[in-house]
Parts: C-alpha cells; sequence; structure tokens
C-alpha cells in the first residue's frame, strides 16, 4: 500500500495543540480502568492515530472527547478551551464530529435525510424546518454524498443498507458536519478493498486544517494515512512516534504486534484485534473481529 | 355543507394517493395475493374513502346517540393524534396524555360557564392551556426514557385527575362541571343546539388541526422527530439539542390534546376528572397502536374503532365492552403488527422506502 508523503515535513500550523487530555481516566462501575491518567495531544492539522492491543483504551478515548462519556478524572481542551463539562451537542457545534465503531445512522430516513440532519446544526441557513430551506440544505450536501460514493443511494432508507455502505454514511455524516477534528472509530472495519480506496480517497481531500484522530487495527491502513501514531495499552499511553518508528519501537511489537506477527514480517491487513468485550456500548463490527492477533496479546 | 366536505376530502386522500400508482401491480404480483386486493389503491383507500363518505353522510342517518359516538370518537381521535406524535415520532410512548386533554376540556367548561361560549375563543384557549400544562410538565418528563417515562406521565396524569378533583372552586370537584351552554363556533353564527350541528362543529375542528398536524409532521420536523425516536445518542452527537426537541414535541402534543378536550367538552357538555382518566391514556395509546404509530390518519381510525367496539358494538353484550375491546386488541397486534395504516404488501427488498415504522419491530 502506497504511503503518505513522508510524515518528517511537518506543516507550520502543528505547533498549536488542538485537543490535550492531562491525567483523563475512566473506570467503568464493574471496576475496570478503561482509561487511567492518560497525557495526551493532539497537534492541529495532524493526521493521528491511535492504536494498541485489545481494550487498551482506544474507543473510550475517543468516547470521552466526542463527549458520548464523562471522564471519571482528568481535563479535556479542545483548541484552548475546556471542553470536560461540555455536552456532546455543544462539542459538534464546536466542530467535534465523529464516527463510530458500530456505524449509527437514522434507519427510517433516507441516506439524504441522514446526511441533511448530520449537516443540519453546522449549516448557516437559517428556517430548516421549513421545507424550501430544508431542501437547500439537502441540495447543499450533495458533495458529501459523492465523496463516501453513495450518491446512487440518496434515496435509500438507510436501515435497508449493507454494512459497507452504511459505514460511508456514517463518515459521509461526520464529515457533513464540517469538523475541525473528526474522530473515525475503525472506519476500514468492514469495508472491501474499494471501499478502503475511497476512504483514503476521502481523507486525502479532506481540508489540510482539518485535526483527524483515527482508531484502528489494520497497521498498513495507520501507515497509509497517519503521521503520528500512538500506542496505547491498558489505559496508559505506551509509545508516540511516526508509523516508521512504530513499527520498529521494541516495546510496542512486544506488547501490541506480537512476536508472532512481528515474525511474519509485514504489517498486513490482518493485525485486527477484537475489541469487542470492551466497547459494549457498540458491539462488534463484522469483519473486524477475525481475531488473528488476539492471542499475540 | 359543502365546507367539510372538501377539507375531508383532501384530509383522507394524502394518505392513499401518492403510493397508489407506483408499486401496486409489482407487489401484488409477487406476493400471490389477487391484485385488486393487495392494490394500495383498494387496502387503503377504500377505506379512507369509506371514512370519508362514513363522516359526511352521519348526520343524516345515524340517530342522535350514533351521532354524538362519532363526535366523541373524533375528538378522542384528536386525542390519539397527540399520543401518535409522541409514540410514533418522538419515540416517547406516553401513558398521561388524558391530562392535558383534561386540561383543555376544563378551560372550555369553565369558560363556557362563565359566559364564553365562542367555540372559536374555547379551543385557542383550550389548546394553549393544554400546551401550557404540557410545557411545565414536559421539563420533567422529557429527562426519562422508556419505562421511567411510562411511570412518569402515568403519574402527572394521575396527579392531575386528583387536583381536578379536589379544585372543587374551579372544577366543581368530583361532580364534575355541569350546565355548559351550548357554543358559538364563531361570534355572529348560531348557536350550536342539536347534535347534528355540534357533529359538523367537530369535524371540521378535527380536520383543521389534524391536517396541521400532518402537514408539520411530513416536514422537516417529522424527520427531526424519526431521527431521535431511531437513534437518539447519535442526533445529540451530530450536534442537535435533542432534549429541546423532546420538549417542543410534549408540548406541542399537549395543545393538540387540549384541542380535543375542548372539542370533548363541547360534545359531552359536562366535563369531570374521569375525562381524564388512565383508560383515556391507554385507550388512545391503544387507539395508536391499532392504526399505526406514525399515521396520524390511522391514530383516528383506531380511536373510531374502538369507540365503536365499546359503545356500540357492546351494546347487545351489556358491560362487556372491556372484553371487546381486550379480543380486539390481541387480534389486531397479531394480524396487524404496523397497524391499520401498516397495511400493505412486501415489496422487493429496499426498493421503496416504508414510513410506518414502529420501534420495537423485529427487524
Amino acid at each position: 500500500m502506497t504511503a503518505v508523503s513522508s510524515p518528517t515535513t511537518i506543516p507550520s500550523t502543528a505547533t498549536n495543540t488542538m485537543i490535550e487530555v492531562s491525567a483523563l481516566t475512566k473506570a467503568f462501575s464493574g471496576g475496570t480502568l478503561a482509561v487511567g491518567g492518560l497525557d495526551l495531544t493532539f497537534e492541529a492539522g495532524g493526521r493521528h492515530a491511535v492504536i494498541g492491543p485489545n481494550g487498551a483504551g482506544k474507543t473510550t478515548l475517543l468516547n470521552l472527547i466526542s463527549g458520548e462519556l464523562p471522564p471519571t478524572s482528568g481535563r479535556i481542551r479542545y483548541n484552548g478551551r475546556d471542553v470536560t463539562r461540555i455536552t456532546r451537542a455543544t462539542r459538534s457545534r464546536l466542530g467535534i464530529a465523529r464516527t463510530f465503531q458500530q456505524p449509527t445512522v437514522w434507519s427510517t430516513l433516507s441516506v439524504a435525510d441522514n446526511i441533511a440532519l448530520a449537516a443540519w446544526p453546522h449549516s448557516d441557513v437559517r428556517g430548516k424546518w421549513r421545507r424550501r430551506r430544508y431542501r437547500r440544505l439537502s441540495e447543499a450536501c450533495e458533495s458529501y454524498l459523492e465523496t463516501a460514493g453513495i450518491t446512487a443511494l440518496a434515496d435509500r432508507p438507510a436501515g435497508a443498507l449493507a454494512h459497507g455502505e452504511r459505514r460511508m454514511l456514517d463518515i459521509g455524516m461526520a464529515l457533513a458536519a464540517d469538523p475541525r477534528v473528526l474522530l473515525l472509530d475503525e472506519p476500514a472495519a468492514g469495508l472491501t478493498d474499494q471501499g478502503v480506496e475511497r476512504l483514503l480517497e476521502a481523507m486525502r481531500a479532506l481540508p489540510r486544517e482539518v485535526t483527524v484522530v483515527v482508531v484502528e487495527h489494520d497497521f498498513a491502513f495507520v501507515s497509509a494515512i497517519a503521521d503520528t501514531v500512538t500506542v496505547l495499552q491498558d489505559g496508559t499511553l505506551l509509545a508516540t512516534g511516526t508509523p516508521a518508528e512504530i513499527a520498529a519501537d521494541a516495546a510496542v511489537r512486544a506488547a501490541y504486534l506480537g512476536e508472532a506477527a512481528a515474525a511474519a514480517s509485514e504489517f498486513g491487513s490482518d493485525l485486527d484485534v477484537d475489541d469487542s468485550d470492551f466497547d459494549t456500548d457498540f458491539g462488534s463490527v463484522p469483519g473486524s473481529d477475525t481475531g488473528t492477533a488476539k492471542e499475540a496479546v | 355543507m359543502s365546507t367539510p366536505t372538501s377539507s375531508a376530502t383532501s384530509n383522507t386522500s394524502p394518505a392513499s394517493s401518492p403510493a397508489s400508482t407506483d408499486a401496486a401491480t409489482p407487489a401484488a404480483t409477487a406476493s400471490g395475493i389477487p391484485a385488486v386486493l393487495a392494490s394500495r389503491r383498494v387496502r387503503i383507500g377504500v377505506p379512507s374513502a369509506a371514512l370519508a363518505v362514513l363522516l359526511l353522510i352521519a348526520p343524516s342517518t345515524f340517530d342522535g346517540y350514533g351521532i354524538s359516538l362519532l363526535s366523541k370518537a373524533l375528538a378522542l381521535g384528536v386525542l390519539a393524534v397527540s399520543v401518535s406524535v409522541l409514540a410514533g415520532f418522538a419515540g416517547l410512548p406516553t401513558m398521561g396524555q388524558a391530562a392535558p386533554f383534561l386540561v383543555g376540556a376544563y378551560t372550555a367548561g369553565v369558560l363556557g360557564t362563565h359566559g364564553h361560549t365562542i367555540g372559536a375563543v374555547q379551543l385557542l384557549c383550550g389548546t394553549l392551556t393544554g400546551a401550557g400544562f404540557a410545557a411545565a410538565t414536559g421539563l420533567v418528563a422529557v429527562r426519562t426514557r422508556g419505562v421511567a417515562f411510562l411511570m412518569t406521565t402515568l403519574a402527572l396524569g394521575e396527579l392531575t385527575v386528583t387536583a381536578a378533583g379536589e379544585w372543587r372552586s374551579l372544577t366543581g370537584g368530583t361532580d364534575g362541571l355541569y350546565g355548559i351552554p351550548p357554543i358559538q363556533p364563531l361570534p355572529g353564527l348560531a348557536t350550536l343546539s342539536s347534535d347534528r350541528d355540534v357533529y359538523w362543529f367537530v369535524l371540521i375542528s378535527t380536520v383543521v388541526i389534524v391536517a396541521i398536524a400532518w402537514r408539520v409532521l411530513r416536514s422537516p420536523v417529522g424527520k427531526l422527530l424519526l431521527a431521535s425516536r431511531d437513534h437518539e445518542a447519535r442526533l445529540r452527537s451530530a450536534g442537535h439539542p435533542v432534549t429541546r426537541y423532546q420538549w417542543i414535541a410534549y408540548t406541542a402534543a399537549g395543545a393538540l390534546a387540549g384541542f380535543g378536550g375542548v372539542l370533548m367538552c363541547t360534545v359531552n357538555a359536562y366535563v369531570s376528572p374521569d375525562d381524564g382518566s388512565f383508560s383515556n391514556s391507554a385507550l388512545v395509546l391503544l387507539a395508536v397502536v391499532l392504526g399505526g404509530a406514525t399515521s396520524p390518519l390511522g391514530a383516528l381510525l383506531g380511536a373510531g374503532l374502538i369507540v365503536a367496539t365499546r359503545d356500540w358494538l357492546a351494546g347487545p353484550f351489556p358491560g362487556h365492552g372491556p372484553l371487546l375491546l381486550g379480543l380486539m386488541f390481541i387480534v389486531a397486534v397479531y394480524a396487524l403488527p404496523e397497524g391499520v395504516a401498516g397495511i400493505r404488501f412486501r415489496t422487493p427488498a429496499g426498493t421503496r422506502f416504508r414510513m410506518p415504522k414502529r420501534r420495537g419491530d423485529p427487524a
């Protein structure tokens, strides 16, 4: 797979911190410590990947940043502003958009309506509850359908979509929110090769100032898009670096990639880890739990 | 009476006409059922047309009792539409919608006994008090979900009934408010002196309010409500103030219920705490289940079926109305899982958008 340009050329905006979490902790009621005292920064305009073994706290980290979950303790700053106590709807309006591990759409509404409703709170059109204004909003959203490659499905009810189509719709909905920070939770899971290509294309087409944080198991995908990789283990930071550095890091190889996977030399796409026992909210994604690396963890 | 004719038909036709042309024939051949029966024109259009005809010829064929039953069914139908807004669209199945209904009925009763007998004024005031009541109680109710929402609305309903029974100076207590004078629909029009006149007033009012509700629900507002029913968390994540939407829907449903309450007061010329009883709330929820949760017209039809079963069909079997209702409910749930409005035949998967799908249906 062709990698994106060398990560050593860091854009000038990268000095600004877009997302900063400090001493972030999330303990679930069962006593599981999903995220334990995490300190992390995601720089503006960066393409960040978060990887880690099963139960490392990757999805929880996204849920904390997007406001899906309240943290047990710690702070989250977004663009210099403390958003720890701000609701997810407000964070979304501030520019944090996300997709879900299990793509979530409004199943009785059409694909076009899904995109339009996702764009609704972020559009300047006034009086969108009126039919004509809504139609104008809907027309303005056609480009997102195109980017996600689902223009042909525009009039289908979202509930009738196949899994891969639904994932592209989920991604289209996140793009329609005109985000400054885009959080992607395993966007490539369950996609066909064509789907992955389209996803890569869509991500390359993103404006450079958009900050992307992607949780992904597929290291080939990660090295194709990311300029920094963060490795989590048991809710704490294990390593940060460029994809090449991470691939060479001995600690990461031991903890995450495993001797078996390392022995398999190249980081192939079968480096998938089952995350389902941990992310009970969204269940496991079909196709993501081939689980070859599970024993290696 | 030309006005109700035109407005009634214009209300019923949107249900049947848009889809009747496209999917009818292929669907019929695919499912192997005689094409005549399977076409949507027959399955939806004929009952709708029959209902319209029934509503229009009723005054000249029914006796006074039948006519006032029909008026009551329409008033309950408006209440059922308000439940359909909440249960079917916003995904908030309520057990206490008879409370704003009661508030609206008392508003009309109190206005009437104090000499304000203009129907339009009573309707406006009843709608506003129903909305105000729902706006206040909704602050509590929309913060809960599922069973907690059922219980909260049930409790609010029972509290309202109790309050109505205790506040004797205003409501006449448990004896009810009687001696409510007949109304004039508008200033300058004749007083409604017969059951027939009341029926026309109720029919026209119902058609107008249901048409308004229909139009709003078919607009992007309805899409927002359906989205919050489908996946509330996703709507929040997309940046929508969902709680505010739900509160507005709850308030609007309260306004509709208040409107229905005024109509009920007009029909009965009597209001008592019984009008807000749990059985009314439960019956209209039943009507919505019968009618199909996301169809205002189905809700009206469901209310009509319930009143017909309870008060008219049960005539020969005194005291067995509830039994008949129970039987009808069981049959309906098994035979029409999507309600009366959901009667249609399978189309090839995914070819056509099916709007009315109740939450909790097996996929």
